[in-house]
C-alpha cells in the first residue's frame, strides 16, 4: 500500500506546469476557427439550397426533361386522373 | 435565462480543468489539446446551460466526458498510424519523453479505469459524485476503482522505481 500511496503522490505532483497565456491564446484561436467554420457551413448550405432551387425550377418544373416528369406534366396539362394509364406510358 | 461570461468561467475554472486533464494524458501536446478541447466544448455549450446543476459540476462533467472521448479517439488514431507505419505509409512517431515511472502504469488502464482512479485517488472526489459524473452505478465505480488499483499496484511493484 505504501508503494501505491507513493505512486499517487507522484502522480499528484505530475502535470502542474500550466502556461495560462499560451492556453488562453489557443482557446481564442479555436473559438475563432470554429465560428468561421460554422459561418462557412451556413453560407455553403444557403448557396447549396439556392443552386438546388434553381436546378429544381429549371430542370424539373420549367423544362420537364425526364420521362416521368414529362409524363406527369402532360397528365397535368391534359387533366388525366387515372393512374393506371401510367402503366402504358412506362411500358417498354 | 442565466447570463454567463466565458472569460470569467475560464479564469475561475482553468486550474481545476488543467489539474484533471494534465494528469489524464501523458504528453504535453495531448494535455494542451485536451485542455483546449474542453474549453471549446464549454464555449459551444454555454448558451444551452440552464443552471439545473451547479456550474462547477457542469464544467466537470464536460471535462470528464471530453477526456474519455479524447483518449478513445487517440487510441483509435494510434492503431491506425501503427497499421500505416507497418506498410510504410506513415513514419513511426518518435516516442514522446515523459516520466515513465508515473505514466507507464497509467497506460495499462482503460480510459474509464484511469478516469475513476484519478477522480477518486488524485482529485479526491467522493465515489457517489464520480458515479453521477460518469453516469455509472456506485457498485460499478467501486469495482472499477478496485480493479484499477490492483493493476497499478502490480505495475508499480513490477517497475519497482518508487
Amino acid at each position: 500500500m505504501g508503494t501505491y500511496k507513493a505512486y499517487i503522490n507522484q502522480l499528484k505532483e505530475e502535470g502542474t506546469v500550466f502556461d495560462a497565456g499560451k492556453m488562453h491564446a489557443r482557446i481564442e484561436a479555436g473559438i475563432t476557427r470554429r465560428s468561421r467554420r460554422t459561418k462557412l457551413a451556413m453560407e455553403g448550405m444557403l448557396a447549396g439550397m439556392l443552386v438546388g432551387l434553381v436546378f429544381y425550377y429549371n430542370f424539373y418544373l420549367y423544362i420537364p426533361n425526364s420521362r416521368e416528369a414529362m409524363a406527369e406534366y402532360v397528365f397535368q396539362q391534359e387533366n388525366i386522373k387515372d393512374d393506371s394509364v401510367m402503366n402504358y406510358v412506362f411500358m417498354d | 435565462m442565466i447570463k454567463l461570461d466565458f472569460q470569467d468561467i475560464y479564469n475561475e475554472h482553468k486550474d481545476k480543468v488543467w489539474s484533471l486533464t494534465s494528469r489524464y494524458v501523458s504528453s504535453q501536446a495531448d494535455k494542451e489539446d485536451l485542455f483546449q478541447e474542453v474549453f471549446l466544448k464549454i464555449h459551444q455549450a454555454l448558451p444551452k446551460f440552464r443552471g439545473e446543476s451547479a456550474l462547477s459540476t457542469w464544467i466537470y462533467r464536460i471535462t470528464v466526458n471530453t477526456a474519455l472521448n479524447f483518449l478513445e479517439k487517440r487510441s483509435r488514431q494510434k492503431k491506425l498510424l501503427d497499421l500505416l507505419s507497418r506498410f510504410s505509409l506513415h513514419e513511426a512517431e518518435e516516442p514522446v519523453e515523459f516520466n515513465d515511472a508515473v505514466w507507464k502504469p497509467l497506460e495499462k488502464l482503460n480510459p474509464q479505469q484511469r478516469m475513476i482512479l484519478l477522480l477518486s485517488d488524485v482529485e479526491e472526489r467522493k465515489l457517489e459524485e464520480i458515479g453521477t459524473l460518469l453516469k455509472l452505478p456506485l457498485g460499478t465505480v467501486k469495482s472499477t476503482l478496485h480493479r484499477a488499483r490492483e493493476i497499478i499496484k502490480k505495475e508499480v511493484m513490477k517497475n519497482g522505481d518508487l
